[in-house]
């Protein structure tokens, strides 16, 4: 079977072939997984849609609340935006993708419409409660991110629909991010933590908290939050170290066990970071206007 | 079917009719005989197939080459050969940074993209800049020392 290539240049171009070829079509955002997919034959489509060249899917921008990170926008792209460095969790986790040539292409909503077990920068985002942006020939739909990721390669995008946009909330959190790998570079981490947290004199407000490397996707731990929540963060951080969250259901593997084990503790470790980032009491994005 | 696509390699504008599920690293080899880049890993990993696209050091292994219509392709050939040898080439050599061999084109066009980008990084740096590119041979200490080499060099009055 032969394959087309297509490379639109603007949105409603990218999505008016995915009309076209539905779920035919695959799309190739950056392609650092997608492309061995294909090049192996694992994947034979009828269309190749490489949508890296649409520059308005690029954009990073600030609007009704919002941090909008452009669907193409690679990892490199985004560690090199200012309004990105009041996200520091989220800069945590990109700059540890891979090795510095994936982040030169790679893409955080490739990486979410992958759906992988172990991706950081999308397990950032759900710590941080994002949404994205999901267009078809009928318009667009906001969707959160927690409802977007169904299973392993598994999302609730339509397959004439292109994510064109991650949205960060900018919140009245702080947020940070801690994986344990390995290796220092180039190494799946065997336990990923995302959260942000309002704080208010010593006492948490909101709190949320992303997991990843344990399901077949990312997994927020909402018993966990609700511990945490109006409680004095020492001693809600003191707690949430004593327990194995209920969402965590890690995949059997070799380092099942050792997941299990350390999982609490680093859970402790990236909320008291998050905590630690509430020295003047404000927000670290609250300079934003 | 296939396509054709255009695009500049080390300067010159050249094109070539190529499957559009070929992979650039292939064609780069296969078309145009630019065997300094290696097939290592073909999953991204290793960097031995590196070269840069617009400036930036990528996998050629992860790039569709018809994606790569109308950009700036640069291979080691680009850099420099043995009668012209690229300072940073003369780096690795001075510095004894080079055994086999087989990881160094990779090496040498990642430190390019780094040097182009940040004239003096510091070891940590170079370190991070080289942290997708595996050498089983030196160690590494070697090859981070001729990119600060390079950097003095270049960048040094």
């Amino acid at each position: 079977m032969s394959t087309a290539f297509y490379r639109p240049t603007d949105t409603l171009e990218a999505i008016s072939l995915l009309g076209r070829f539905g779920k035919r079509a695959i799309i190739v955002n950056g392609g650092t997984d997608i492309v061995i997919e294909i090049s192996k034959g694992r994947l034979t489509p009828e269309a190749i849609i490489s949508i890296s060249d649409i520059q308005e899917l690029h954009e990073i921008s600030h609007q009704n609340g919002y941090i909008r990170i452009g669907g193409s926008a690679t990892y490199y792209e985004m560690m090199e935006n200012p309004l990105l460095n009041h996200f520091s969790g989220m800069i945590e986790a990109i700059s540890q993708v891979g090795s510095p040539a994936i982040r030169q292409v790679a893409t955080l909503a490739g990486n979410i419409c992958t759906a992988a077990p172990a991706p950081d920068g999308c397990t950032m985002a759900m710590g941080l409660d994002a949404v994205v942006v999901l267009a078809g020939p009928s318009g667009e739909r906001l969707l959160p991110l927690s409802q977007m990721l169904l299973g392993r390669g598994k999302t609730a995008r339509e397959e004439h629909e292109l994510l064109t946009a991650i949205l960060l909330p900018i919140s009245k959190k702080n947020c940070a991010y801690l994986r344990l790998a390995r290796r220092r570079a180039q190494d799946i981490a065997k336990v990923m933590v995302g959260v942000s947290l309002e704080l208010q004199d010593g006492v948490c407000k909101d709190a949320v908290i992303s997991l990843g490397a344990l399901n077949a996707v990312p997994c927020r731990a909402y018993s966990l939050e609700k511990l945490l929540k109006n409680n004095r963060i020492e001693e809600g951080i003191a707690r949430v170290e004593e327990i194995f969250p209920q969402e965590a259901k890690p995949r059997p593997s070799p380092f099942r066990e050792y997941k299990e084990q350390v999982l609490p503790t680093m859970i402790g470790r990236t909320l008291r970071k998050a905590a630690e980032r509430w020295g003047t009491n404000e927000p670290e994005n609250s300079i934003l206007p | 079917m296939s396509r054709k696509i255009q695009f500049c390699l080390n300067d010159r504008i050249v094109s070539a009719e190529v499957e559009e599920t070929e992979i650039l690293s292939d064609t780069l080899r296969n078309h145009f005989g630019m065997i300094g880049l290696k097939e290592g890993c073909k999953t991204g990993d290793c960097g031995t197939c590196t070269v840069l696209l617009n400036g930036n050091a990528v996998r050629s292994c992860l790039i569709l080459t018809c994606s790569i219509e109308g950009k700036n392709i640069t291979t080691i050939e680009g850099l420099g050969d043995a009668r012209h040898v690229h300072p940073i080439q003369q780096a690795f050599i001075d510095a004894g940074a080079v055994q086999c061999g087989f990881c160094i084109p990779g090496m040498v066009l990642t430190a390019k993209a780094l040097l182009d980008r940040n004239h003096y990084p510091s070891e940590e740096e170079i370190r991070v800049a080289l942290s997708g590119n595996l050498c089983r041979c030196t160690g590494y200490e070697k090859i981070v020392k001729a990119v600060l080499l390079a950097s003095q060099r270049m960048y040094t009055k």
